[in-house]
């Protein structure tokens, strides 16, 4: 071993320029990457809230999304952390918007859920961020679980209050109101039941307002 | 020429860091759900350690022995984070789907053992070879298992149904138990072979 590596000064020199070097390389490469990383989560959010209010956002560029988002989407704050964005054509409205979250078995569940001009069934949902078992839970974030929601009766009524709709063990749903849930995953289909039931009930008072 | 394919070879076969030297076994069990999953895991795996072997042997003289450890740990974790964020910028779908196993990449034994056993005694060369056959290694057996668990699991190949819709999936082989079952008997059959060659070569 040389004498420089014998030195007690040396150990601190090396890793000071070390750090130095590290930390200055990641901050280049994060102010490099963070604008994109940022267009990229925009993106999605717009991509979800025009998928579920039913626009096939396959064949859209990015800068046309961002476009047909301005010109057609108007949000309402509802109360903090709760809101509503309206899609209108020719000055009708054709879908709501609100957001969907709550906690699942691990972790935060988030998306959100829209519904038809009618408001007392689902238009559609989609989930953006999950922290379920992979493969199990985590199926909630699938456009084959998506499915499973659309036309789903709110409440029984269009006037009624009380939430019908339910998430049942899978296999078990049979009617209007009733949602298959995972299989192997009880407990996410449980707790997204809950979720699903208290952003429900949220909307269901907003539309009373609405009229 | 020879003595790089020869330790190729040997990295990826006679020391195959799972199963042979049973490194990074809980990443190799995370994130092999599905075939997309394992294939990205493992080009992670594979940049890394090639990338971290080149530098650790890079700076071998200059590293001083008794913090060598925080050194090695300072430099994948940078590598780590570089390939998250470029990940993030460039594949958002999948940086959301592989989530933290990314940056847990930093805590894979596999990185962290070649640069202290090879990268710190050896030259650059010899060292970038050394980290992509382990890194091929871990790839050999992450793609074989990410393949079963999804097919058998979910009924799918890399995201698309290839089994009967009404088959019923074996949801057991998503969870914990099932890759290591899968596992164990993956490390049973290659270890077979090898035995086998073995003997034969006897």
């Amino acid at each position: 071993m040389s004498k420089r590596k014998k030195n007690n000064i040396y150990p601190f020199i090396f890793v000071f320029i070390l750090t130095f070097t590290a930390a200055s390389l990641l901050m280049g490469v994060q102010t490099w990457l963070s604008p994109k990383i940022k267009t990229n989560k925009k993106i999605e959010k717009l991509r979800s809230l025009l998928t579920i209010s039913g626009v096939d956002t396959d064949q859209i560029n990015n800068s046309e999304l961002e476009s047909i988002f301005s010109k057609t989407f108007s949000k309402t704050e509802l109360k903090p952390g709760f809101w509503r964005y309206q899609r209108s054509r020719q000055n009708k409205t054709i879908a709501y918007i609100y957001p969907l979250q709550g906690k699942g078995l691990w972790g935060p569940v988030k998306g959100y859920l829209s519904t038809g001009p009618q408001k007392w069934k689902i238009k559609d949902l989609i989930i953006t961020y999950q922290e379920e078992t992979p493969g199990l839970g985590a199926e909630i974030a699938t456009s084959n679980f998506y499915k499973r929601f659309r036309d789903k009766k709110i409440t029984s009524k269009p006037d009624s209050a009380k939430i019908v709709l339910q998430v049942r063990k899978n296999g078990q749903a049979k009617n209007e109101n009733e949602v298959d849930g995972i299989t192997g995953a009880t407990q996410t289909s449980k707790k997204f039941n809950q979720l699903l039931t208290d952003t429900l009930k949220m909307i269901v008072e907003d539309r009373k307002e609405l009229k | 020429m020879r003595f790089y394919t020869r330790l190729l070879k040997q990295t990826i076969w006679h020391e195959n860091p799972i199963f042979h030297q049973m490194l990074g076994i809980c990443s190799a069990l995370a994130v092999t759900t599905n075939l997309k999953n394992g294939l990205i895991m493992s080009l992670a795996v594979i940049v890394i350690s090639i990338a971290t072997n080149g530098t650790v042997s890079l700076l071998k003289t200059l590293i001083p022995r008794n913090i060598r450890l925080i050194t090695e740990m300072i430099i994948i974790a940078t590598f780590v984070i570089i390939f998250d964020q470029l990940l993030k910028a460039y594949y958002y779908q999948m940086s959301k789907t592989l989530g933290p196993y990314v940056g847990l990449i930093i805590t894979n034994c596999i990185i962290l053992g070649r640069s202290e056993a090879f990268a710190l005694r050896n030259r650059v060369l010899p060292s970038l070879v050394d980290g992509l056959g382990n890194g091929l290694g871990y790839a050999m057996l992450l793609l074989p298992i990410s393949f079963f668990r999804e097919l058998l699991g979910a009924g799918s190949i890399a995201g698309h149904q290839v089994m009967p819709a009404d088959m019923e999936p074996a949801r057991a082989v998503l969870l914990a138990p099932g890759a290591f079952l899968l596992l164990g008997i993956l490390i049973w059959i290659l270890r077979g072979i090898q035995l086998h060659h073995a003997k034969e070569a006897e």
